[in-house]
């Protein structure tokens, strides 16, 4: 089993070898004639106003927790689908009554009004 | 001889970015740590020969619960730890749970619970004869249908209270 | 056990360097489709009809000078495109271009690893992928980088969602999460044809994680400028550029796996049928990109919580039971 892990290994390194070594090299090979304005944040021409840094809307952390809910529903369904075949009509009925308690739930979120952009 | 050597740098390098996670500053940098030890940590269970759990491991450690750790700390725009402030009644809850936690989980592996776990029901030949998935399948969906149903509800009160903490000030 | 090593490596080298060609040739041929679809040349003066050009813009790229803003975290801004090269790249892995052939009396697999779990090694590796994004829209102390890199982070695990309950319906049709398994099960019907609804869910969110028109919101010109790589140059940004190509040739083979029947096909030897495929939804995506226009961000969302994801739920509900009866 583990041989299999094999290629990923090596593909893992060249991977991320060819994104540090083109980094290294970019860096050694462009032109370097720093100013102040050019390390200056891109914006708009004009000096740059206010914080970088902001609080992102509290909206990314509610979808970034729904995603994780959901991921993990998915995740289960993933045994299940492999095993369908020996489970059959029982095991139907097994995984609607789990993706029905969910439901509930994304029908409560949707009410409550929080997939909307506002 | 070489499997186990390599299982053994898996499992340091574990160690040691969990500690890069608890000793670095930057709390993004942290989450990132955290990351890559969530990433040695299915690297491990590889070793133990559970393929499914180490993509589990990926998926929902070092995918979602992550992604929504580093979600929250751009939400509470922690760019930099304050490092000044010493919480010494933390410290001092922290030092004493770790010196009970420690020798707690030492006697369970003494106990042989922790070693045992690849006898059983999920012994190293039901692996290799059934395959990792299959097997899991087979008692999560028959053994332990309550607790996996349970899981459902679990879910929905998380996401219940999330929503509601969310909401709040709209209302 | 060390010549089982060496080929491994050797193929592992020729798998990488094949694909690569193919991804760096897969710009030319995106701005070339464009420019016949819209009425222009597109490229066409490095080289015969355009074809050095790839090769001219990679020179380019490294000869550029590279900046690094003064209030840049400077370690992640590097990671950043590293992480946005390296998950597609490492995808490449599992991808089956074929099945077994046989050179100088050896058979060979024509993939390089068939893992148990391949399917779950595809999501992980590419919600792995998604940080790029996020990391380096916030490493680059932009406004705009930032609110790029967020939007299109947020976009991306959103749709993986409905990615990966479409990829149920395939694993509900072969019982295997091995990827060579899935096209193995695709002999006599293809999955396109018993899950045509997954099949649609997951091309549309496979180009909503690609970050491709109508979903390219993290880039949307008009109001972030360049979205989460607005801060980066030279080859940093060839690296982004680069990885949205290898992502996007990735879900052409990935498709074509799960649902056109992978290497299976009459006549021609299958690798090429599997080209063939992969360059038809290939296609498909660019295509699609000179005809639709830019969806706004609230849209993008509603579509996919409003929509995709309630009918891959329903659509996984529904393949189990037709699979049951069956």
């Amino acid at each position: 089993m583990l041989l299999e892990y094999i290629p990923i290994l090596y593909l893992m390194l060249v991977a991320i070898g060819f994104g540090v070594i083109t980094v290294i090299l970019s860096s050694l090979i462009g032109p370097k004639k720093m100013t102040r304005e050019k390390a200056a944040s891109y914006e708009c021409g004009l000096p740059s106003e206010g914080f970088q840094y902001f609080q992102t809307p509290i909206k990314f952390y509610v979808f970034a927790l729904l995603f994780l809910i959901f991921d993990l529903e998915c995740i289960f369904l993933y045994p299940w689908a492999v095993h369908y075949n020996q489970l059959g009509l029982f095991g139907f009925v097994e995984m609607l009554i789990f993706i029905c308690i969910l439901l509930v739930c994304y029908v409560y979120v949707w009410k409550k009004g929080a997939l909307e952009w506002d | 001889m070489l499997e186990s050597m390599l299982l053994y740098l898996a499992a340091a390098l574990t160690l040691v970015t969990s500690v890069m996670v608890a000793v670095t500053r930057n709390t993004v940098h942290s989450a990132l740590w955290m990351v890559a030890s969530c990433f040695l940590l299915a690297v491990v269970f590889l070793f133990l020969r559970l393929q499914f759990m180490a993509a589990l491991q990926v998926i929902i450690y070092a995918g979602a619960v992550m992604m929504f750790i580093i979600f929250a700390i751009m939400m509470l725009n922690l760019r930099v730890n304050p490092g000044r402030i010493q919480l010494r009644s933390t410290k001092t809850a922290g030092l004493v749970l770790v010196l009970f936690l420690f020798p707690a989980l030492l006697l369970l592996l003494g106990m042989g619970r922790g070693i045992a776990a690849l006898q059983g029901q999920v012994s190293l030949r039901a692996l290799e004869q059934f395959g990792e998935v299959p097997l899991l399948a087979n008692v999560m969906f028959s053994d332990y249908l309550l607790p996996f149903e349970l899981v459902s509800i679990l879910l929905t009160v998380g996401v219940i209270g999330a929503v509601a903490l969310a909401k709040k000030r709209k209302d | 056990m060390s010549e089982l090593l060496l080929t491994l490596a050797v193929k592992s080298v020729l798998v990488v360097s094949v694909c690569m060609l193919m991804v760096a040739y897969l710009t030319l041929a995106e701005r070339k489709i464009l420019g016949f679809i819209q009425l222009r040349y597109g490229p066409n003066r490095v080289g015969y009809w355009g074809l050095l050009q790839p090769i001219a813009d990679g020179i380019k790229a490294f000869l550029k000078e590279e900046l690094t803003p003064a209030n840049a975290d400077r370690k992640v801004f590097l990671l950043a495109p590293i992480i946005s090269i390296a998950a597609p790249m490492l995808l490449l892995v599992v991808i089956p271009f074929g099945d077994t052939v046989t050179l100088f009396g050896r058979e060979f697999t024509l993939y390089l690893s068939n893992p148990d779990i391949g399917i779950l090694f595809v999501l992980g590796i590419s919600t792995l992928g998604s940080y790029g994004g996020v990391l380096g829209g916030w490493a680059s102390g932009n406004k705009y980088g930032y609110i790029g890199g967020v939007r299109s982070t947020a976009m991306m695990v959103s749709y993986e969602l409905s990615m990966a309950f479409a990829v149920i319906c395939v694993v509900l049709l072969s019982n295997s999460l091995s990827l060579v398994d899935i096209v193995h099960s695709q002999a006599g019907v293809w999955n396109i044809f018993k899950a045509p609804v997954a099949f649609l869910i997951f091309l549309i969110s496979g180009l909503a994680e690609l970050n491709r028109t109508p979903f390219d919101m993290p880039e949307a010109e008009a109001e972030l400028c360049c979205g989460y790589n607005v801060e980066y140059s030279s080859m940093k940004f060839a690296l982004f550029f680069f990885g949205e190509y290898t992502h996007l040739f990735i879900l052409g083979c990935l498709t074509t796996t799960l649902f056109l029947g992978g290497w299976h096909g009459p006549l021609l030897p299958g690798i090429i049928w599997f080209f063939i495929k992969t360059f038809a939804v290939i296609f498909l995506c660019i295509w699609q990109r000179a005809t639709f226009p830019r969806l706004r961000w609230d849209f993008v969302m509603k579509l996919e919580w409003k929509f995709l994801l309630p009918l891959a739920i329903v659509n996984v509900l529904a393949t189990g039971f037709i699979v049951a009866i069956f």
